[in-house]
């Protein structure tokens, strides 16, 4: 596990990084629902579209593509990969 | 009767499969209560007619969505003998997060792996005996829905399992051991109380640690429900994490060892099509401008491209069909009676004026399906989303408005297309603020009567002002009726594109075709009887089915409704009649004005004595110039996009080389002079954009909505209508303008 200073919000991370996800801040239905769609905790992501502002698009668990509000995006918190 | 149901994840190729294996035998209702839609069919299987229920899709079998709630308690309650769990190869993890739950509720499951060409084009590769291992030795059965391949041994896979009803050996993810723990414990007080027998006690214990609100207030003695509170709490003081959250992330895992062993992919997936496309189409500026073309393209259909097959289904129930009820009556002798009036001014003018709305129905189920199954509708929501959410909507919501400029009762239909109910109404509700093609004519009459060359700013303002009262509308009901809902996060997932199937496009215009026909003849036909009674019976003298609309019970309510309308400007009882035969349809407006205000109906063509042959012949030649017309129409898309570019003026294609009939309605217009001041037509033609639409709208918001929500969108298209009209002729006379 990275340290806290890895830790971002997923609207942060640009197309085409991959991160980790650690914490929804939401409540009860959305941690649900999102866990139902393949965003569960330490789930991988990979951001394929969404520079500032609108909606994006994400790959998780291989093929699947979700597509999140830009609103959701603040509340779910990431892990960058740890660098050397 | 044997009940099979299919169940799975959105977008993992259910109907596909559920339209192969039922064919045409298929039934599409809604859920009871719910707005919902319902999918049920026959097959015939190892000698005997089975039911086989499409359940909505899932992901989960909580109770977050109307789909997910019907879903679980349709596994609960209705105890199918099979269910087929159809899983999307290519997108093997998340859709066995669905099985997992169906495993728990132990119901006799089979796995239908759906789409493994695509994966195996994506070179993934599943080991099916091993996945069948790993679920406990359920029957596993490769399949292809769109081109029904795998259907045979899916069918022996279901003779086999209803047959001998077994449930396989129990495989569950160890949940960790907090949770398991607690489960322990629930699962010994859900077996212990009687009432809970039939629950699968597992799963119950389970839902009720993930806080299911819904299934804790269900049951009773809500002991169990009071115990899981206890048991979240310790779970949370122990672990630090939710439980909810817990179960999720342990199920994962199982499922991420399971795909891990079962799963093997040949080269490192890189961007796929999908992903290529979407690049273009979901992006945030390219993507809108994608949709907005697509939409004028739909709107083109709805409007114009249908226009010629309307008007030979028109020409048919105008001409032969009503000389046919004529004649037929005549042969009876029946002919000039009330009987002769019931059936040809009542129910063929009734029913005929809402089933001419076929073709354009039509024309927007094909779009749709097309949209809806090449995965394309997941991006307009996606790129519509940022607008829509600034009126509290959601991105899909644009659809059915847009399709309402063209006409209102497929833009209710359309609202089908999205997922939460609240949404759906609200849609709805603005979509008859929409200014359809059945009002512009009325427009165009006023228009030419009061402001001759300056009319296209009467018509402009009125589409605008549908617009704005529709953005009112939406805040108002987002702001203070729905207040609960609009916190609705934007979460949807983007399956990949492909070929639009055949056989779903065809089924699904049909099923929705034909249930808008049979609404034509059940609620439709009472209501034009209804009318066609109020204009029959008399007031004081006269003779039933004989006297003069004023004279009428019809005539004699207009003029009770009058006086309301007075303070628009137009209080006479001619404009009244005029409105209440607008709420049949807003075609008729203009025919029942030109009857009331010039003393006479514009006589129709003298009728020509025709037999039965000419008619035919006349019908398959009016079919034959339809077609014509309808090419004429799609080709005729390309220059009317280019027109919109100001200064230019590519002329239109004219394949029969007709002149547009442009009949002036002078004798109509000058009366209208007489009747109106120009401030009150404006308001009169306010009004009519802004009240009931026609009955086909009114029908399509019960069979949708329900009575309810029909009676209060009746309610307030009245109200709002004459508020506005009220509101543009007083402030007209404040500022001069009477």
């Amino acid at each position: 596990m990275p340290d806290d200073a890895h830790f971002m919000p997923l609207s942060m991370v640009r197309p085409g990084q991959t991160v980790e996800l650690v914490r929804i801040e939401g409540g009860h239905k959305l941690r649900k629902r999102l866990a139902d769609l393949g965003l569960n905790l330490g789930v991988s992501i990979r951001v394929m579209q969404g520079d500032s502002g609108g909606p994006m698009i994400l790959a998780v668990k291989g093929d699947t593509r979700l597509a999140l509000g830009r609103g959701i995006t603040h509340k779910i918190i990431v892990a960058a990969p740890q660098q050397k | 009767m044997v009940t099979i149901c299919l169940a799975g994840n959105p977008n993992a190729g259910k109907s596909t499969i559920f339209n192969a294996l039922t064919g045409a035998r298929q039934h599409v209702g809604n859920w009871p209560g719910k707005t919902v839609e319902k999918k049920e069919g026959r097959l015939w299987l190892d000698g005997q007619e089975i039911a086989i229920v499409d359940l909505p899709g899932a992901y989960s079998l909580s109770a977050f969505s109307a789909e997910e709630t019907i879903t679980r308690d349709f596994l609960l309650e209705a105890q199918p003998d099979a269910v087929v769990a159809v899983v999307d190869a290519a997108n093997l993890e998340r859709n066995l997060y669905l099985v997992l739950q169906l495993l728990e509720m132990r119901v006799p499951l089979i796995i239908a792996l759906n789409m493994s060409d695509v994966a195996e084009n994506r070179h993934i590769h599943i080991d099916r005996e091993r996945l069948a291992e790993w679920l406990g030795g359920l029957p596993v059965i490769a399949v292809i829905g769109s081109r029904e391949i795998g259907l045979d041994a899916l069918k022996e896979a279901m003779v086999q399992v209803t047959r001998r009803r077994v449930i396989t050996a129990p495989v569950y993810a160890d949940l960790g051991p907090a949770v398991e723990r607690e489960i322990a414990a629930l699962h010994g007080l859900i077996e212990a109380d009687a009432g809970l027998k039939d629950y699968p006690a597992r799963w119950l214990a389970i839902k009720l640690l993930e806080d299911e609100g819904d299934l804790g207030a269900r049951i009773s003695p809500p002991l169990a429900a009071a115990a899981a509170a206890d048991a979240r709490r310790r779970i949370a003081d122990e672990t630090g994490e939710d439980a909810d959250t817990l179960i999720a992330d342990a199920r994962y895992r199982f499922l991420g060892r399971v795909v891990g062993q079962v799963v093997t992919r040949a080269g490192a997936g890189g961007p796929t099509f999908s992903d290529r496309l979407d690049r273009v189409l979901a992006h945030r500026r390219w993507g809108v401008l994608v949709f907005l073309a697509l939409m004028w393209i739909i709107f083109q259909f709805t409007a114009n491209v249908s226009a010629p097959l309307l008007d030979w289904v028109d020409g048919i129930i105008a001409g032969p069909v009503t000389r046919w009820a004529a004649a037929l009556l005549d042969a009876v002798g029946l002919g000039g009676s009330w009987v002769e009036s019931l059936v040809v001014d009542g129910i063929i003018a009734g029913v005929g004026g809402v089933l001419v709305f076929v073709p354009v129905l039509f024309s927007l189920y094909v779009a749709l399906a097309v949209l809806e199954d090449s995965g394309y509708m997941a991006r307009a929501a996606l790129v519509m989303d940022r607008f829509m959410q600034r009126l509290g909507l959601h991105g899909k919501s644009f659809l059915p408005m847009l399709v309402g400029f063209g006409c209102n009762v497929p833009g209710i239909y359309a609202t089908r297309t999205l997922e939460n109910p609240d949404d759906r109404k609200i849609t709805a509700f603005l979509t008859t603020f929409m200014s359809c093609g059945a009002r512009l004519p009325v427009y165009v009459i006023f228009g030419s009567a009061f402001f001759g060359a300056a009319s296209g700013g009467l018509v402009f303002g009125l589409y605008a002002l549908g617009v704005g009262v529709a953005v009112l509308t939406s805040l108002l009901l987002t702001r203070v009726v729905f207040r609960s809902k609009t916190a609705a996060p934007f979460v949807i997932e983007l399956p990949p594109y492909r070929l639009p199937n055949p056989k779903t496009v065809g089924l699904y215009v049909w099923s929705n075709t034909s249930r808008f026909i049979h609404n034509a003849g059940t609620v439709i036909l009472a209501a034009s009887v209804v009318i066609w009674l109020l204009l029959a019976v008399p007031v004081g003298t006269g003779q039933f089915a004989g006297v003069a609309p004023g004279d009428s019970l019809f005539g004699a309510t207009s003029r009770i409704i009058a006086p309301v309308l007075s303070p628009a400007g137009f209080g006479q009882w001619e404009a009244a009649s005029s409105l209440m035969a607008g709420f049949v349809a807003k075609e008729v407006v203009i025919s029942s004005m030109s009857q009331i205000y010039t003393g006479a109906a514009e006589e129709d063509e003298p009728e020509q004595p025709s037999t039965l042959g000419e008619d035919l012949a006349g019908i398959v030649t009016g079919l034959g110039e339809a077609v014509v017309l309808t090419g004429q129409e799609i080709v005729n898309i390309v220059p009317r996009t280019l027109n919109i570019i100001p200064g230019l003026n590519v002329p239109e294609a004219n394949f029969l080389g007709r002149a547009d009939d442009a009949s002036s309605d002078t004798a109509l217009e000058s009366a209208l002079r007489q009747a109106f001041t120009p401030l009150a037509a404006v308001a009169f033609n306010v009004f009519i954009l802004l009240y009931v639409p026609c009955m086909a709208t009114v029908a399509a918001m019960r069979q949708e909505f329900g009575a309810r929500w029909m009676l209060a969108q009746v309610a307030y298209t009245l109200v709002v209508a004459w508020l506005a009209a009220v509101l543009v002729y007083q402030g007209g006379l404040l500022l001069g303008l009477g």
